[in-house]
């Protein structure tokens, strides 16, 4: 069994912390303090967790620190796609292999960073021997940050940066645990110079964490029994199958989207202007507008890097393009089949969506109006379950919602 | 979102100067307080936990958590007055000391009824697998809690190697208060207190709600429960077997990664292990053995501690008796730089003195506490006689 965490504390930590943070920041004018600051912050919480969790991530981010020069220098070379590709594999590589084999990769970077202390500190050696085993947290969310990263100063759209930047941006507090995949302009102006707490930017963080707080505190936690249903479904009801996937459904959109809006209102309060991850999906009325509202930071990085690199000058492409991202999607929860189906099941309907929505308006019945939110609502909650429970599993679940038991 | 300010300000006419703002914030906080008096649950009392009842019956108090909810820490028993007709002992102590029924101080209890003139009370300070850092706590509790004795049980499986573990993370939120004094445990005070536990800290002491979260926790985990439209199923389904190789408690992690799998097969190997530890010099040992020693000392009462004793069949074993002399060899040393004359350490298990009528479930758990309670009474009231010379028990 993989170790779990609770994000909870890491945002239950943060939170205090800001009320130190954001005093030493407003004294810290110099952006190689203010980077600093965010380092030292960053790497603190980490070894709360657990300290060999501060050394996997610094190891994470200073491969990304050593690539992105490299990138930089040779983005208009001949042969700057392949520095490119090799950047991005070395920092894609630790999530593909956390997501292919779980249990090896838990196992071998806790041992590996505990070496680490091992080698230089009796004292950190033992404080790090009495923390918990922990999985790579947030390690989904750096790496792709990271790859953005690389990907745009291969563009040309991000300069090179010191390692004291890069470092700052990928271990920037907020962003660390649960995302969102912010992009290094999001948090640039912070690490580069001081940006005043106005009385408007304070009161919008403050009231994004009570928020985030209110979504991840009442909504989740009042629903959070719903996920139970995916381990006793053979012993359930039809209606309470129904009933539970209907509250998960609630449950899954509250906590992440609470977890985001800590994130971007911790984020606003050091000075960082992090877009939002959530736009009210569930009141989007077709499958297009809900995935350009539903972990917007994800589906903008894919859609950016991956499905306008496929499509490119191409619109017969744009099909390919949908199902490719959309797999993505499904992979980067898990690398399973039901995860793959995920991708599938989505990419289908998005493709009817474009092909429909081409020949022929949407109807502005009064009706539609309040059936179309709850259809998407309907649609998205259906394919949850491929999310967390492996294919035969799974298969068996959607038997049980229709009554047929194995 | 950006049109919050703007909605507050022109619907409210609040936040137009950080003033108002400064006002606004003053007033929720004025409002939690004043919610937290009226609608605050009481706090934990020592009548709340829900420890098994001592076989045989003994009228010990556990002061201690059961549970990893419980935010209360060591309570105060309920006459915190010093009470001048009672000899109050506390007892520290893991498992070894009390586990379900048996409870080798509750055997103690009906074995001194008093000492001098006063009568023994004996109060528990006892978890399951306490970290050095709770032992410290405890003692602190128990001198704030005017204890006229104290007893420490040394299990040697989490005192005396870096097997120690955070098993009761809901303890640190005094590890700060704990640790202060010593500037070399700084580094653990850091490591083990993090801004949320302050925070949590601080709140609770500002507000009564917060301050029995413990009651409060418990009762919204039974609003989801109340909420919950699934049904269990009767038959626990069979756990998932968990891939040997990566067991997820820190103890266990470590124990496999250094000798396999099949450490696990053999309980009295594993413990053998354990009790050796990983490094002979370990700096958790060092670091807070010599704090637990240096708080005794100046605790001013007077003070047992004795090496928790082992099961004779694991003695038995090679290897086990290896460890144990180890354990010995490491008290020893830490006895001899004792200089108080009312602390006394006793290295060396005493389980050779009860060894025939000796009853353990394992290694180190008792399944009758009465033949080793027998032993250590007499070496309980010699202690107390260190600081009461006349005084008597009985």
């Amino acid at each position: 069994m993989i170790p779990s965490y609770d994000s909870f504390d890491w945002f239950s930590s943060l939170i205090p912390a800001l009320l130190v943070l954001i005093p030493v920041l407003a004294l810290v004018r110099v952006g190689f303090a203010r980077r600093a600051v965010f380092v030292v912050t960053g790497l603190y919480l980490l070894a709360l967790v657990a300290p060999r969790l501060a050394v996997f991530h610094l190891a994470f981010w200073v491969v990304a620190a050593i690539a992105q020069p490299i990138v930089a220098a040779t983005a208009e070379r001949r042969h700057g796609l392949w520095v490119l590709t090799g950047s991005l594999a070395a920092v894609l590589a630790p999530m593909v292999a956390w997501k292919l084999w779980p249990i090896e990769f838990v196992i071998d970077i806790n041992v590996w960073s505990n070496q680490v202390f091992r080698s230089t500190s009796d004292l950190l050696e033992a404080i790090d021997f009495t923390a918990p085993i922990v999985a790579p947290i947030g390690l989904s969310f750096s790496a792709f940050r990271a790859a953005d990263l690389l990907i745009k100063t291969n563009l040309g759209l991000v300069d090179r940066l010191t390692p004291g930047r890069l470092l700052g941006y990928g271990l920037f507090p907020p962003l660390l645990v649960v995302g969102p995949i912010a992009s290094y302009d999001e948090t640039r102006a912070t690490l580069d110079h001081q940006v005043s707490l106005t009385r408007d930017r304070a009161l919008l963080g403050a009231v994004q964490i009570l928020s985030g707080l209110f979504k991840v505190f009442v909504i989740a936690y009042l629903l959070s029994w719903s996920g139970d249903i995916f381990d006793v479904f053979d012993a359930n009801s039809v209606w309470r199958i129904w009933a539970s996937l209907i509250a998960f459904t609630w449950f899954f959109y509250a906590n992440f989207d609470g977890y985001s809006d800590l994130a971007i209102g911790a984020g606003r309060l050091l000075g960082a202007d992090l877009r939002p991850n959530f736009d009210a999906p569930y009141a989007k009325t077709n499958p297009a507008d809900f995935w350009n509202s539903w972990h917007i930071s994800l589906t903008r990085f894919l859609r950016t890097n991956v499905f306008t690199a496929i499509v490119g000058r191409h619109p017969r492409r744009q099909y390919a393009g949908i199902v490719i991202t959309m797999l993505l999607i499904g992979l980067w929860h898990s690398v399973t089949w039901a995860s793959v189906l995920f991708g599938v099941y989505h990419a289908i309907f998005l493709l009817a969506h474009r092909a429909i929505a081409g020949r022929r308006p949407p109807s502005d019945a009064a009706v539609w109006t309040f059936l179309k939110p709850a259809l998407v609502f309907a649609w998205f909650g259906l394919s949850l379950p491929l999310l967390q429970l492996d294919l035969s599993e799974a298969i068996d679940f959607y038997g049980a919602m229709m009554g047929i038991r194995s | 979102m950006n049109q919050i300010p703007t909605l507050l300000t022109e619907r409210f006419g609040l936040f137009r100067t950080w003033g108002s703002f400064a006002r606004v914030a003053g007033w929720v906080v004025v409002w939690c307080v004043v919610i937290g008096l009226i609608l605050s649950p009481a706090g934990p009392n020592i009548d709340d936990r829900d420890h098994a009842a001592d076989t045989p019956a003994s009228n010990v108090r556990y002061l201690s958590p059961t549970s990893r909810q419980d935010f209360g820490g060591f309570l105060a028993p309920h006459d915190t007055d010093p009470n001048d007709e009672q000899f109050t002992v506390a007892w520290i102590g893991g498992s070894e000391v009390k586990l379900d029924a048996v409870s080798v101080a509750g055997e103690v209890s009906n074995r001194i009824a008093s000492f001098g003139d006063r009568t023994v009370q004996i109060d528990g300070y006892t978890l399951i697998a306490p970290r050095p850092i709770d032992v410290l706590r405890a003692i602190d509790s128990a001198v704030a809690n005017d204890s006229d004795a104290i007893v420490i049980s040394i299990n040697a499986i989490w005192l005396t190697d870096e097997w120690s573990m955070r098993s009761w993370p809901n303890l640190d939120v005094a590890n700060l208060g704990t640790l202060w004094r010593w500037p070399r445990s700084w580094p653990w005070a850091l490591s083990l207190t993090s801004p949320a536990e302050v925070a949590w800290r601080v709140s609770r002491a500002a507000s009564p709600v917060v301050g029995a979260q413990n009651r409060l926790n418990e009762r919204a985990l039974e609003i989801v429960d109340a909420l919950d439209l699934t049904s269990q199923p009767t038959e626990a389904a069979a756990p998932e077997d968990p891939d040997p190789r990566l067991p997820t408690d820190p103890t266990t992690f470590w124990l496999v990664q250094e000798y396999g799998p099949s450490v696990m097969d053999d309980t009295t190997q594993r413990v053998a292990i354990m009790v050796e530890g990983l490094d002979v010099d370990s700096p958790v040992a060092d670091s807070f053995n010599l704090r637990i020693l240096e708080q005794v000392q100046s605790a001013g009462v007077p003070t047992l501690m004795y090496v928790a004793p082992f099961a004779p069949a694991a003695m038995a074993d090679p290897t086990f008796a290896a460890a144990a002399q180890q354990v010995e060899a490491y008290w020893t040393r830490l006895a001899n730089t004792n200089t108080s004359p009312i602390v006394e350490i006793e290295p060396t298990p005493m389980t050779a003195e009860f060894a025939e009528s000796a009853a353990f479930n394992d290694v180190v758990h008792m399944r009758d506490a009465g033949p080793f309670a027998d032993v250590i009474v007499p070496r309980l009231c010699a202690n107390w006689r260190t600081a009461h010379p006349t005084w008597e028990c009985s």
